[in-house]
């Protein structure tokens, strides 16, 4: 056996190490060498807060996006805010959309890091309180897709599952990614499902998939590099939207498969929510010149060497989207044309067709 | 070769632990999970969540130094504010409340304290002996426990919730059932439409375990105080030598204190059930096993230790299936869970391997090490500090009555950061308000609110993935033979010796008060128009509220009904003069909750403080003005600096941020 471990620690300095996690503890982050917009002579954020409005509960992936942001971003904002993360979970993400879209302060000092699934609720028509294109967006930090993956012990392939053989398909509620990617993937390919939905996470997905009560799920891709792949008892069969190939290049693309215009237009759907899977955007009203320097730093933060370290060691992809294509996916998905919309609309609210 | 991999494996863990840095990462653990255990509401599970971003940097051991010294601790330390005030400290310490607490009224907090610590930590010890003993043992349960067995296990769970109630089995059914009516609230679990949410977005995940269980418990317990000088009489004996007597109980109630901490680890390894189950669960249990039941809810110190030793041991056994499966058996060790994924350590079989084959076993190990190592640390320090905290339950209510409900309403705020959740509290403030005046158990409320929605999702989980099949299942035959028998035997008990019962039964408890009966009447008007919204519901999403609002109706008819069959003539509730001074904290908390509103916390909250303690109060203006300071550095210096709360500005400030004016 090699030198344990422990050893090496004790080589490191124990002062610093204390005087690091004090600082950690108190919130007074150490200075940094990075690029910082220091010289306006009366920078906008000295002495201020600014409040990242996350829609999920602390811990999760998503959550972790939000808080390696808040560590990162004040390097590069006039002034350098105190960046703190607000969790406002519930409701899938639309108390947090909600929050942002008709009770923060549009005065730069509030953004919000949304979900698709406030997109998914208007195009369902379920938020009549407010038009989510109405917040100005920032960009995000990187886009997902679809993977639907079997236990071993089930015997699942994909040839199979194209066979006809139908596939129980662990989901939490309706409306869910989990859900909607199952729905949506299953429909394109003309892949017959059987759901078995209402559980309360993916990691009681997992559960029930090791006791074979189901025999698989689809996910975010993300979910499933971070938590099941590694596990030794499920493999990915199929994998849609995103950028299909960079994380599971051998898992086949859905779109290769796909033989109809009707298939191709939902997995253009799948595509499209994935780009939203997870941009950040400013309450409506916010002045343009926050506007700006928010997307500036935004940008500087995703090309911030620091910033890539710590998303790595967490795991977390970065494949940063551009604000004008995260636009340009939630205008695509609210202006479906009308009969796919109600397809759609079926497809989510009421399962396979 | 196993073996001596093993004992290899579980040294290395134990020397990993006692590297300097993971020693001083441990004790900084253990320090901030003390602080929040002792705060309600402000829960072990979030602020490792606040606290992650901060360990990415540092090698795993002392990452998870911090982390599991915070959560090991909160529990030991949260049962220590339920003594001593009769506020949950965690949740998961909301059972330690109803004999905890009137211990320490009656002046024996030292005895409680010393009692539940020395639980605690035979509790914790329990559970790290279960993980380094069954983390292999995982996967063989994991596979026994499908959505049938559950969801089985979930009405077990609220069955062993009714006995709790020694005065009326009839009410203890009704809260039972009113806690699961509240669970209903929010989206449906499968077809996402809303319940019961009055239109409003905050409702739509439901009712929040915190807000209800310090609405329960806190609000009566402070108006309580609030009406007498302090918590505990002045006269009370010395704390310090009645702690030695609460060790002792300890001690001589070993079977109790060894029973709930399997009952706790047991608990800790199904998925999704934490302590805040758990504790009840060991509770009812030594409830039911105890030579003298009366005694529960008077001060028992059986009531004490099994809920003290079971939510210490939860952690220990919730850790297995997080470890070797990848799921969380508790939101504490989902927390966890993150963790170990951002640090790369993706649980699985390689957690059962040793570290020179690519495998965590070591790791594993010096996780248990660090639960006894952060509960010894955390029973020594909190025996140093005993005199000190047992000195709480002299100072005058006055002065303790402000912040007690300050720091309920952080408590409400924090669990999601809602300021609609300091509402939820008050609400239910005013149902726990009613049910200690009319003798209504609350624990079966809450354990109904937290088994609630495993039982809907389970259940029809069941049906999608079995059909009808799933009833004949063996496990859920088992469990159901375990239910019928626990609602049968007392039944046939009762009938064999229907004296006995009759003469021991409580001359309050065999029919209510009008004020009773106007409670019951108008939660049949809100239970019966809540059935009747019902109509516009898919049949899915109408079905579970459906069955627990017409058996909550049922229950309440019959309690009305038995009420009316033997007789009125009860006298009005009438306010009698000691409770003058709690009619008056009771005006006030609405006007704490407008302030913190309007004002935001940090300077709604102080100025409220400083407001109770002038006008309602009468104190000197000096006294008020130091209390209020107190309120104000625990909110800007704690809560916003340290902890990173993201506390509302208040309406004032956002409505003038919109008209412009600086």
């Amino acid at each position: 056996m090699s030198a344990p471990a422990w050893t090496s620690l004790l080589r490191g300095s124990v002062r610093v190490q204390l005087c690091v996690l004090a600082l950690a503890l108190f919130g007074c982050r150490g200075t940094s060498s990075t690029q910082t917009l220091d010289s306006d002579p009366a920078p906008f954020y000295r002495g201020r807060a600014l409040r990242i409005i996350v829609g999920v509960s602390p811990g999760g992936g998503q959550d972790l996006y939000a808080r390696i942001m808040a560590a990162h971003l004040s390097r590069h904002l006039p002034g350098r805010p105190n960046v703190i993360v607000d969790n406002k979970p519930g409701a899938g993400g639309l108390i947090a959309a909600n929050y942002m879209a008709r009770q923060a302060n549009p005065d730069g000092l509030t953004i919000g890091l949304l979900g698709v699934q406030a997109v998914v609720a208007q195009l369902l028509g379920n938020t009549p309180q407010f038009d989510i294109r109405d917040l100005p967006i920032i960009g995000s930090p990187a886009d997902d897709g679809a993977v639907c993956a079997f236990t071993r012990a089930s015997g699942f392939s994909l040839d199979a599952w194209r066979g006809g053989r139908v596939a129980r398909l662990g989901m939490t509620n309706r409306g869910s990614t989990t859900a909607s990617y199952a729905f949506l993937v299953s429909e394109a390919l003309v892949l017959p499902i059987r759901p078995v939905i209402g559980y309360a996470g993916t990691s009681e997905i997992k559960s029930a998939m090791a006791n074979g009560e189901v025999d698989g799920a689809c996910m975010s891709r993300n979910s499933y590099v971070a938590s099941f792949q590694a596990a030794d008892n499920s493999h990915a069969v199929l994998q849609a939207g995103g950028d299909a190939g960079t994380s599971l290049p051998d898992v086949p693309a859905a779109e290769t498969l796909a033989t109809t215009d009707r298939g191709r237009s939902f997995l253009a759907i799948v595509s499209r929510v994935g780009v939203l899977a997870r941009y950040y955007a400013l309450p409506p009203g916010t002045p343009d010149a926050q506007i700006q320097s928010m997307r500036t730093a935004f940008d500087l933060t995703m090309k911030d060497s620091a910033f890539l370290e710590a998303a790595h060691a967490a795991h977390l992809e970065i494949r940063p989207q551009a604000a004008s294509t995260v636009s340009a996916s939630v205008e695509g998905l609210l202006t479906l044309p009308l009969d796919i919309r109600r397809e759609i609309i079926a497809l989510l609210n009421e399962g396979p067709l | 070769m196993q073996t001596a991999t093993t004992i290899e494996a579980c040294l290395t863990g134990l020397v990993q632990v006692f590297s300097v840095p993971s020693l001083l990462f441990l004790s900084a653990g253990v320090l901030i999970g003390g602080v929040v255990g002792i705060l309600p509401g402000l829960g072990g599970a979030a602020t490792v969540a606040l606290l992650l971003p901060f360990v990415f940097e540092y090698p795993a051991h002392q990452a998870f130094a911090l982390l599991i010294g915070l959560v090991s601790v909160t529990a030991t330390t949260g049962d220590l504010t339920s003594i001593l005030v009769g506020i949950p400290g965690e949740a998961t310490a909301a059972a330690t409340v109803v004999d905890g607490h009137p211990m320490a009224r009656r002046g024996e907090a030292g005895r409680a304290m010393g009692a539940s610590l020395v639980s605690s930590l035979a509790g914790s010890l329990f559970g790290a002996v279960t993980l380094g003993i069954g983390i292999s043992a995982a996967r063989p349960l994991s596979l026994m426990l499908g959505s049938p067995e559950l969801f089985m296990l979930a009405v077990l769970g609220i069955c062993f919730a009714v006995p709790l109630t020694s005065a009326s089995r009839l009410r203890g059914l009704a809260a039972g059932a009113l806690g699961l009516v509240l669970a209903t609230v929010g989206l449906d679990p499968i077809g996402g439409m809303p319940r019961f949410t009055l239109g409003q977005l905050a409702l739509w995940d439901g009712v929040g375990l915190i807000p209800v269980a310090l609405g329960l418990f806190a609000i009566p317990e402070i108006v309580s105080l609030a009406g007498r000088q302090s918590i505990a009489p002045v006269s009370a004996a010395s704390g310090q030598i009645r702690f030695i007597d609460g060790i002792r109980d300890a001690g001589r109630r070993w079977s109790v204190v060894l029973r709930s901490s399997a009952i706790g680890t047991a608990v800790g390894l199904l998925p999704g059930v934490g302590a805040s189950v758990s504790q009840w669960i060991a509770y009812a249990h030594a409830a039911k096993r105890s030579p003298n039941p009366a005694e529960f809810g008077h001060g028992a110190i059986d009531g004490v230790i099994a809920p003290s030793a079971a939510n210490n041991s939860t952690l220990g056994g919730a850790l297995v299936p997080t470890l070797a499966l990848g799921i969380p058996g508790s939101l504490s060790a989902a927390m966890l869970l993150s963790a170990l994924i951002v640090k790369g350590l993706v649980p699985g079989p390689q957690m059962l391997m040793p570290e020179r084959d690519g495998g965590h076993l070591a790791f594993v190990y010096s996780l248990a090490w660090l639960i006894v190592v952060a509960n010894v640390v955390a029973t020594a320090l909190s025996w140093g500090a005993s005199g000190l905290l047992i000195k709480v339950t002299r100072i005058k209510s006055a002065l303790l009555v402000p912040i007690l409900l300050l720091l309920v309403f952080v408590g409400a705020f924090t669990e999601r950061n809602l300021v609609e959740d300091l509402l939820i509290t008050v609400v239910v403030g005013a149902a726990g308000l009613a049910f200690t005046h009319f003798r209504w158990p609350r624990a079966p409320l809450l354990i109904g609110l937290v088994l609630g929605p495993l039982a809907e999702n389970r259940l029809f989980l069941s049906i999608d993935a079995y059909g009808a099949s799933w009833l004949v299942r063996p496990g859920v035959l088992v469990i159901g033979t375990v239910i019928a028998t626990s609602f049968l035997y007392p039944v046939i008990r009762r009938s064999l010796q229907r004296e006995l019962v009759e003469t021991r039964k409580d001359p309050a408890d065999a029919h209510g008060t009008h004020g009773e009966r106007a409670m019951v009447a108008a939660l049949l008007v809100l239970l019966l128009l809540a059935l009747m919204s019902t109509a516009g519901f898919t049949w899915r999403a109408a079905l579970f509220p459906r069955v627990v609002l017409a058996v909550s109706i049922a229950l309440l008819a019959a309690l009305l009904i038995r009420d009316v069959v033997r007789g009125f003539g009860h006298t009005l509730m009438i306010l009698p003069g000691r409770e003058r001074a709690s009619s008056r904290t009771v005006g006030f908390v609405p006007v704490f909750l407008v302030l913190i509103w309007a004002l935001g916390f940090t300077y709604g909250a102080t100025l409220a403080v400083l407001t109770y303690l002038v006008i309602v109060e009468r104190e000197r203006i000096g006294t008020a003005l130091g209390i209020a300071l107190i309120a104000y550095l625990l909110l800007e210096i704690v809560m916003v600096r340290l902890l990173h709360v993201p506390f509302p500005s208040g309406a004032v400030r956002a409505w003038a941020a919109v008209a412009h004016i600086p």
